[in-house]
């Protein structure tokens, strides 16, 4: 069948503003920062056959990630369980899920009784129970101490509340007011969807639509060949470090064979270290998404996001490895962290291949931050996952963006004030730290520095960070990226200390449930991005202005960029000539990871 | 057949009497007796109640016994000095006894009581060896035996005055090598001590259980040795020249030789006797479901008797010590003429488990004073003062009607009330067991006939019918010696188990069929070590089975020829069957496995030929003795109803209750709305009208 | 959280005292003929119901799958009328039973009595909605007869694993949270068919999904076989006679009790000390006040410790149900328990406290707490009812928890081992009993033998302990030693025990036990003494070929142990039960002969002198010998 192009553009546009505005509607009805402020969550639209047709741009890990949540999914129930009215969900990694706390939430889409296919949000519930308050448990050894884990079950049955299941997620929340809140802006944004989808199947008709997305389907996934065959072929190898898992101290290691032949793309995660374990863990699905994620930003972001632009790429994630966890271990990490690093094994490797392309690593985890405890002003129950934006790494022409979102993700910051009316939590300071980005002709994207102060009797807190010792690797000679920490000023002390310091956790980095107190101030430092070539090729000027705005300090503008500051009459001046002869001095700046 | 083995003798050793019987094997016809046991002088007692028959011993091929010898010697501990050798590490497990508090004078009372009494270890722990060695599932051995070490060990225990030795090691189920090396050990180097091996006397898992089971029956080694040695010298003194078996404790009897070995399996030999009975009367009758119920003077014995096969089950214990060993599925409850009733402290009327024995006896027996189900019946004229016992015991009225005077007082109600009372208690204490049996397995008990015997089961048996929803009753000839009966006709039988402790999906049938082959063959075996020839050796299969992660087995018949694949699937099939008619649901989804596997060996037994009574007209008048006033029910009260001589009764005879009917060894009391017919062979037949209607 | 209703309920017990056999006002009740009972009829049906519930006993313990439960008989059937007041229970669990009419009660206010149909069946777990700690789980049928609901058949299990941060789902957890699955009242069947997604999501979040569904499926069956048992009793006897013979049977019991009670009236007051919550170290003090008026009795527990962070918290279900175990151990146990024997029993917990904890305190360790709270009230009313008390058991079940994944199967596996129980306290007439479970629970151990058929461990002894402890006119029992071995894999574990500090006491001049400890012998020799300060710890590792010891405290001796008899010492010592050591210092029974004869005329003077000082010392080895923990300056962080 021919289609017309314009029709399919402007049903794909069509699908996708469904998509949007079913995204728009959870964000203003949504209970929880992470939700209505952080984004952490998609929207997309799945025909019968459980084939995803079109998508919203929104968390990119989830989204890569929703072919399988749904495809695992018909599998499991049998699309004849569907009826109208139903809302199933489930958020189990080990069934096509990302990590626990990302719930998929799916309704089906009938048109005069016949079914056409899904409408399907998944999104980060806040605070889903477990060892660990915000579910992140950073040394959680299987994955019952993540959370509630639902299989696929009735969250509504035919437009009624399947009231038992409403009832046992109610219990095990710690937060069930917002758990309440961010399902039904959920079920709002699938009703919506659902509405939307019924209007254009009465005016398109059920057959033909389900016709032509089959062809957006086609044109997608020819549209990413085509940008593949782009790339030269070859074999591309590439490896990273996880620095822990939260349980014992030792780095494990990440290791990709990207093959590009013609129009496809086999990455092939073969030597990677077995599972882990802590939850540093990444599920088929995670990888998978990870890789798509990578291969997407080397190539067109206008290929239309649907199942067929996924299909020329294939993942080979050996069962039982770090990217292949098998049940019942733990891998709340492997979406957070774990998901930064195959994003970044993959563009390491794709980086040999198309340099002009590539950027340098990313800060790449989320410092996730979890916290919570009963509030003194409410009595009830609080709880936040909380994560840093990082510097992003430098390309071949630009500097590395800062303190942004990892690219696992779009989400966004969520805004003090916000913060501080919910929780009791001062934030005493938010700002960039200097010298965190890594040097380079193109300089690293800097990282953040955060001061909480606590402002309740106690706070239970965990942490999932990495990135503390192994630093985000420069490219073509740029210097690495600044390291993440989090650390404690008790109250009453004068210093910052590590947590393995102060109470004994097994790795700096990762863990759960330590009991703060009033007047404890806890400090968050994110990494910052690598640096893109040569640092002693930067322009002077460019250096000094990065050390007006305070970017880089003199120390570093002298010894990683040999630019020598001078001060006099209330400016700076740069004395380049003598200082750039330093050159042999820049040390441990370039890719150097097996430290 | 000569005539120098004529009869088989069948005795019967109870508390209180000594029943006998002697089978005529050329007429089939029977003689019996009762004489008062005479304790401690069980020897004495068998030949004196051969001498009241007056059967002379020469003629008699067989005697056929339930010894209580090994019974009596565990109860009141009189068993040999016992030394137990057992794995490194684990033979304080006779002190830890599987930890639960159960010694309680109720099931409910105990894990609250305080001062309940924990049972002493079987083996005190100066008696207990260890060895250093190590069998681990599924039979590798982790440590090597060290002879040396056995050597030195039994030496210590022998030396510390163990005549017998038990030696239970861990996971010899599965690999027996250890044990058996150390029971050659012991047998080719110290003389005159006894040795018993676990894998040998109880080959099922669970190590207490086993331990336990081993230990008891080594030191019961020389008391049967011992006992039969010297029944066996003065029987032949006297001239018998037959041969002694004993009655195991699964229904089947045995040459005592094989018994030498592993007395423990005549433990149980007395109450299963009459489940033998019962099931005889049932294949005799052609009736498939049958209750056999045993009052006595202490208990009521009840078990189910379904398509002529006699329950079985493992389970048992003797005073808290575990015997595994394959025992006739009898309930007993405290509940028998002797049975003590009183007024709890909330005020509600009790009737046992606590009994007043021979002695004191009830209060009517003249030296007690506590009121009993006996004189409970007395008073309401139920049985006769003069009569009790073929007139061998003198009732006392007046000092039943006093105990119960007491009683009725704290009760505040009259004697007869009181009296009308104890009866109901105890008919419902046993109506209950019965359910136990029957309803709460699937058992419609509608659908039952139910056999009273013994001294009292003619007295309750119409009223626990009607209690418990069974339509028919059957009264044997002569009911207070039934027991013996089964002594006379049980079969030569041996139960052969072996542990198989493995997922049905993986076994091997040509493997499982071997298993039960070799079963079968040591069953035959030990069958022909006897000197009797009664034909050929029958053999039927049955496995323990449970779902894969259950603990409690239920055992299933196997009946499926040579076992292949297919059968394996039958095998299977009907243990989902028997899973679901058991507890109501079977998930059929889930792995079956096997636990262990028995065979049953038996031979056949010659038949037994009662002399019918003569045929009557249906008009028992001529058997009417007289009259007397019974109690009814609250409605009737008292009434006179006809006595009747039970051994005038002629067949065909039918009377219509309320009535009573005495003879020597025991009185039938029929309940109003029963109706009694006299079958061709001389039984009672007692139906209710009710049901007919 | 929204409150439940029932936990509203037992809130009012924190006021004032909360009478136990009370009903709350709301729950609608059906209507019953009072007819006076003839005796007989009275006996019959008392003696049919304890059997239904018996059947329900039988046929989950034959039917389901994991140890705990098929061996470890921690479960208990019951039934009830229908407004939630206990009729009979075939128990083995001491803190089931009494506490389970709480989850009947919170099945009625959370569905409301007129929503709940033939053919429902509902489940909950949640300790603050009428459950007892989350492995618990309780599943309640409502009995119908004639299209109208009469009663409630109702049995709770634990469970090998409810989820939670570690395996067995028994953490050292901060909130009730980090425990496992919560489940709120739900309906498991509804009107005949199953709710499939309320199952599929508790398999989801339990690391042993095959034993807990099939073990689900044989509580299913108990509350059948008690539901059909029920109702054939009311075709028999019909609806008024059985229902009416169940108040009366209630009335009964009640003055039973208050018949058999025979304390002298007076106030009574105890404390005793847990070692720790397992988040801090430092003694938790359990206070009871013990007033009894008449036949009435009377415990107020204010002065109990605030609730801990870590998971010693019982709930007041259960603390209600160990204040009836103890009266009953008491007074008589062979009183049928059903709700008159709770009329007479008043109790008063704080909310807030060890005994009346509030959400989201964490509640997984309550069984040792409850067990506190009966030797507390022993010890209360040790002074009046000598004879009756006895001195301290174990007072802790050890429990020990290991997660892993069998090497040979490759399938993950918990093992619960509940086969670390101590010995038992000495009493008036008798020695303490070695090596049995303690008065909240009362299960079987596990074969050794089916411990290593199923897990993938050796278990190198399973023995009494052989330290001297415990000595008195009437020793104390001995605690249990278990040493194993994992094979070919590395396992986590945790483990909950109590009286690592704070020892058995002894009663009357008897020495206290021996204290709990947990050992781990690694393979290259290190030693590692678990948790010695309160015996409480999760995740840890034991790796392939390191040996794990356990060793559950021994019970306390009663009285002088210069009264003992010396053939008893004689036999101990020939037994290895004491040592020739401790056979003269604390028994003053003197051996010769190498320890095999006892040398009379050495014993009584050697008892003579060590009597004197004995004596001078009365005042204090009349009380109880037994001394707090106190905090150092080692306090948590």
């Amino acid at each position: 069948m021919q289609t017309d192009s314009t029709e399919l553009t402007l049903l794909h546009n069509r699908l996708t503003s469904i998509c949007r505005e079913m995204g728009v509607a959870m964000m203003k009805t949504a209970y929880s920062p992470v939700f209505n402020e952080g984004f952490d969550f998609v929207c997309s639209l799945f025909d019968r056959e459980g084939r995803m047709i079109a998508q919203a741009e929104y968390n990119p890990s989830m989204l890569g990630a929703a072919i399988y949540t749904v495809e695992w999914m018909l599998n499991e129930i049998g699309v004849e369980c569907f009826r109208q009215g139903d809302v199933w969900v489930h958020n189990d990694p080990y069934r096509g899920g990302c990590h626990l706390p990302e719930h998929m939430l799916l309704k089906p889409v009938f048109h005069k009784d016949e079914l056409f296919g899904f409408a399907a949000t998944i999104g980060h519930i806040a605070e889903i129970g477990g060892k660990a308050v915000g579910a992140l448990a950073g040394d959680a050894t299987e994955i019952y101490q993540e959370g509630l884990r639902l299989p696929p079950v009735k969250l509504m049955d035919r437009g009624e509340h399947a009231m038992d299941i409403w009832k046992i997620l109610m219990t095990n929340h710690r937060t069930p007011k917002l758990t309440w809140g961010d399902l039904h802006a959920m079920l709002g944004s699938l009703h919506i969807g659902e509405s939307r989808l019924i209007e254009l199947l009465e005016a398109r008709g059920l057959s033909r639509t389900l016709d032509e997305t089959k062809e957006l389907m086609q044109r997608a996934e020819a549209w990413m060949r085509r940008e593949i065959e782009a790339i030269p072929d070859g074999e591309y190898r590439f490896e990273d470090w996880m620095e822990n898992d939260g349980i014992t101290d030792e780095p494990r290691r990440i290791k990709v064979a990207v093959s590009v032949r013609g129009g496809e793309i086999i990455a092939d995660f073969t030597g990677t270290d077995p599972q882990t374990r802590g939850p540093i863990n990444a599920t088929y699905a995670v990888t998978a998404a990870a890789t798509y994620n990578a291969a997407f930003h080397l190539t067109d972001p206008q290929v239309p996001r649907n199942a067929g632009c996924y299909r020329p790429i294939k993942i080979i994630a050996p069962p039982g490895t770090l990217v292949n966890v098998q049940h019942p271990a733990p891998e709340i990490g492997g979406n957070s962290e774990t998901h930064c690093r195959i994003i970044g094994v993959v563009m390491g490797a794709l980086a040999q291949a198309v340099p002009e392309r590539a950027a340098a690593a990313d800060g790449a985890t989320g410092c996730n931050f979890l916290f919570g405890g009963i509030h003194p002003d409410t009595g009830e129950f609080y709880a936040n996952y909380h994560f840093e934006n990082v510097g992003w790494g430098a390309a071949a022409n630009h500097d590395g963006n800062d303190a942004q979102c990892a690219p696992l993700a779009i989400s966004r910051n969520v805004p003090v004030e916000v913060f501080e009316t919910r929780y009791p939590i001062l934030v005493r300071s938010l700002r960039l730290l200097t010298d965190s980005g890594g040097a380079g002709l193109f300089r690293g994207g800097l990282g953040t520095e955060r001061i909480l102060e606590i402002r309740a009797p106690e706070m239970t807190v965990s942490a999932l960070f990495d990135r503390m010792r192994i630093p985000p690797w420069g490219l073509q000679g740029g210097s690495a990226g600044g390291t993440t920490s989090i650390s404690i000023r008790r109250a009453g002390d004068s210093d910052f200390r590590l947590f393995t310091d102060v109470f004994h956790t097994v790795t700096p980095s990762k863990f759960s449930n330590i009991i703060v107190r009033q007047g404890d101030l806890i400090r968050i430092v994110s990494s910052g991005g690598g640096g893109y070539g040569d640092p002693f090729q930067r322009p002077a000027r460019k250096v000094l202005n990065d050390v007006l705005d305070r970017y880089v300090s003199p120390q570093q503008a002298r010894n990683l960029y040999g630019v020598v500051l001078r001060e006099g009459e209330g400016t700076l001046s740069f004395d380049e000539a003598p200082s750039r002869t330093m050159a042999g001095e820049r040390g441990a700046a370039s890719v150097n990871l097996k430290a | 057949m000569a005539s120098n083995s004529r009869y088989i003798v069948g005795i019967d050793i109870g508390g209180t009497f000594t029943d006998v019987i002697a089978l005529d094997v050329e007429t089939g016809h029977a003689l019996s007796a009762k004489t008062p046991t005479t304790p401690g002088r069980f020897v004495a007692g068998v030949t004196n109640s051969i001498k009241t028959l007056g059967v002379p011993l020469h003629e008699v091929g067989q005697i056929i016994h339930g010894s209580t010898t090994c019974t009596n010697a565990l109860i009141e501990r009189k068993h040999a000095k016992t030394g137990f050798i057992g794995t490194k590490g684990f033979s304080d497990e006779f002190d830890i006894q599987r930890m639960i508090r159960r010694w309680g004078k109720t099931s409910w009372s105990a894990i609250y009581d305080l001062h309940q009494k924990k049972p002493a270890p079987f083996v005190r722990r100066h008696l207990r060896r260890e060895l250093d060695e190590r069998v681990a599932y599924p039979g590798v051995v982790v440590k090597e035996l060290d002879l040396d070490e056995v050597r030195c060990k039994a030496k210590e225990l022998i030396e510390a005055g163990a005549s017998s030795l038990a030696v239970c090691l861990l996971w010899s189920t599965v690999n027996s090598s250890h044990e058996r090396r150390v029971k050659a050990l012991i047998d080719s180097e110290f003389k005159n001590v006894y040795v018993s091996i676990s894998c040998e006397v109880a080959p099922v898992v669970r190590e207490y259980e086993r331990m336990v089971t081993t230990a008891v029956n080594a030191s019961l080694m020389p008391v049967m040795t011992d006992y039969l040695a010297t029944v066996k010298e003065e029987l032949n003194s006297m001239g018998f020249r037959g041969s002694l078996l004993l009655m195991q404790s699964h229904g089947g009897v045995a040459d005592p030789e094989v018994l030498k070995e592993r007395p423990i399996l005549t433990l149980r030999g007395g109450p299963v006797a009459g489940v033998v009975a019962t099931n005889n009367l049932g294949k005799t009758l052609g009736t498939k479901r049958l209750i056999s119920c045993d009052i006595g003077g202490t208990s009521c014995d009840t078990a189910i008797i379904l398509d002529h096969a006699i329950p079985l089950t493992d389970e048992t214990e003797v005073d808290y010590y575990p015997v595994k060993i394959p025992t006739a599925d009898i309930h007993c409850i405290g509940a028998g003429g002797g049975s003590i009733a009183y007024v709890d402290a909330g005020g509600a009327l009790r009737v046992g488990p606590e009994s007043a024995g021979a002695s004191p006896g009830p209060a009517c027996y003249g030296s007690g004073t506590q009121p009993t189900l006996t004189d409970a019946n007395l008073v309401l004229g139920r049985l006769s003062a003069d009569e009790f016992c073929g007139g061998q015991i003198k009732l006392d009225t007046d000092a039943a009607r006093s105990s119960l005077e007491a009683l009725s007082r704290r009760l505040g109600c009259n004697v007869t009330t009181a009296a009308e009372g104890i009866v109901r208690v105890a008919v419902a204490n046993m109506a209950e067991s019965i359910r136990l049996q029957t309803i709460d397995r699937g058992h419609d008990p509608r659908e039952f006939s139910l056999v009273g015997f013994g001294g009292g089961g003619p007295l309750h048996a119409s009223l626990l019918a009607e209690a418990s929803s069974i339509p028919e009753v059957i009264i044997p000839l002569q009911p207070g010696v039934f027991s013996t009966v089964g002594m006379v006709v049980a079969e030569l039988g041996y139960r052969s188990q072996t542990g198989c402790l493995q997922p049905l999906a993986s076994v091997d049938p040509i493997k499982l069929e071997r298993s039960f082959r070799e079963m079968e063959a040591a069953g035959a075996a030990m069958l022909r070590t006897s000197s009797t020839k009664r034909g050929d050796v029958r053999f039927s299969r049955s496995a323990a089975m449970r779902y894969t992660l259950q603990e409690w087995e239920i055992q299933v018949g196997i009946d499926v020829g040579r076992i292949d694949h297919h059968g394996l699937e039958k095998i299977k099939a009907a243990f989902h069957a028997a899973h679901r008619a058991r507890y109501a649901f079977a998930p059929e989804d889930k792995p079956v496995e096997f636990v262990t596997l028995y065979v049953d060996s038996s031979l056949p037994t010659p038949p037994l030929r009662h002399e019918p009574p003569v045929q009557g007209d249906g008009d028992p008048a001529g058997s009417q003795k007289g009259t007397r006033a019974v109690y009814i029910d609250e409605r009737m009260g008292f009434v006179d109803v006809s006595i009747y001589d039970r051994v005038r009764l002629e067949a065909d005879d039918v009377i219509n209750g309320p009535c009573i009917i005495e003879e020597l060894t025991s009185t039938t009391f029929v309940q109003k709305g029963w109706q009694v017919t006299v079958d061709p062979m001389g039984n009672l037949i007692v139906r209710s009208l009710e049901s007919e209607r | 959280m929204v409150t439940a209703p029932v936990s509203r309920w037992f809130a009012q017990a924190s006021e004032d005292f909360l009478n136990l056999g009370a009903i709350p006002p709301d729950v609608p009740r059906v209507e019953v003929r009072r007819n006076a009972l003839d005796p007989v009829t009275f006996a019959v049906l008392g003696g049919a119901l304890f059997s239904i519930c018996q059947e329900m006993d039988i046929t989950l313990r034959n039917t389901s799958l994991s140890p705990i439960i098929n061996i470890g008989k921690d479960f208990s059937c019951a039934i009830f009328t229908s407004d939630a007041q206990l009729v009979a229970q075939a128990c083995n669990c001491p803190g089931h039973v009494g506490s389970m009419h709480y989850a009947v009660l919170s099945c009625i206010s959370s569905f409301g009595f007129e929503n709940l149909n033939e053919g429902d069946v509902y489940m909950l777990n949640d300790p603050y909605q009428g459950g007892t700690h989350l492995p618990d789980i309780t599943l309640i049928t409502p009995v119908f007869y004639k299209d109208e609901l009469v009663m409630f058949a109702g049995n709770r299990a634990h469970h090998s694993d409810v989820g939670g941060s570690c395996p067995g789902s028994f953490p050292l957890s901060d909130s009730i949270f980090e425990e496992g699955i919560r489940i709120p009242p739900v309906k498991f069947y509804d009107r005949g068919s199953k709710v499939p997604s309320v199952i599929s999501m508790l398999l989801a979040n339990v690391r042993t999904p095959e034993e807990v569904e099939g073990d689900i499926e044989a509580q299913l069956a108990a509350n059948r076989a008690g539901a059909r048992g029920l109702v054939r009793l009311m075709d028999k006897y019909g609806r008024d006679v059985v229902l009416c013979a169940i108040l009366e049977y209630m009335d009964h019991s009640e003055r039973a009790f208050r018949n058999s009670l025979n304390i002298p009236d007076g106030s009574y007051t105890a404390e005793d000390w847990m070692d720790g919550d397992g988040k801090t170290e430092g003694a938790r003090k359990i206070r009871a006040n013990v007033v009894v008026k008449g036949s009435d009795v009377f415990v107020d527990f204010t002065g109990t410790e605030a609730q801990a962070r870590g998971p010693i918290n019982s709930i007041f279900p259960t603390t209600a149900s160990m204040v009836v175990a103890a009266l009953l151990a008491l007074t008589d146990p062979t009183i049928m328990p059903n709700h008159g024997f709770y009329r007479p029993i008043h109790v008063k917990a704080p909310s807030g406290t060890l005994v009346n904890p509030t959400f989201p305190a964490p509640a997984v360790g309550f069984p040792d707490v409850c067990n506190r709270i009966v030797e507390v009230i022993m010890e209360a009313l040790t002074p009046v009812i000598p004879d009756r008390v006895i001195a301290a058991t174990s007072g802790t079940t050890t429990n020990c928890f290991f997660g892993g994944t069998n090497p040979t199967s490759g399938q993950p596996y918990v093992w619960y081992n509940i086969n670390s129980q101590g010995g038992w306290g000495g009493r008036s007439d008798a020695d303490g009993w070695h090596n049995v479970c303690f008065i909240e629970a009362n299960g079987w151990d596990i074969p050794v033998e089916t411990i290593e058929y199923r897990y993938p461990w050796r278990v190198l002894a399973y023995k009494l302990r052989d330290d001297d402890s415990g000595a008195g006119k009437f020793r104390g029992g001995k605690g249990n030693y278990l040493a194993l071995t994992p094979i070919g894999h590395d396992v986590q574990f945790s483990v909950n025990g109590d009286r690592a500090v704070t020892l058995p006491y002894g009663l009357f001049g008897g020495k206290p036990g021996a204290s709990g400890k947990c050992t781990i012998y690694h393979k290259d020799g290190r030693i590692e003494r678990v948790a010695p300060k309160m015996l409480k710890a999760d995740r840890l590792i034991v790796r392939q070929d390191d040996v794990l010891v356990i060793e559950a405290p021994s019970g306390g001796g009663y009285g002088n142990p210069l009264e003992r008899n010396v053939d008893s010492v004689r036999d101990d010592v020939l037994d290895g039960i004491v040592s020739i050591e401790s056979a003269r210092h604390d028994y003053g029974v003197v051996f010769s002969d190498g320890g095999r004869v006892v040398d009379f005329i050495a014993t009584a003077e050697l008892r003579a002198q060590m009597f004197n000082a004995y004596e001078t010392r009365s005042a204090e080895l009349n009380s109880i010998n037994r001394k707090p923990y106190t905090l150092d300056d080692d306090a948590g962080h």
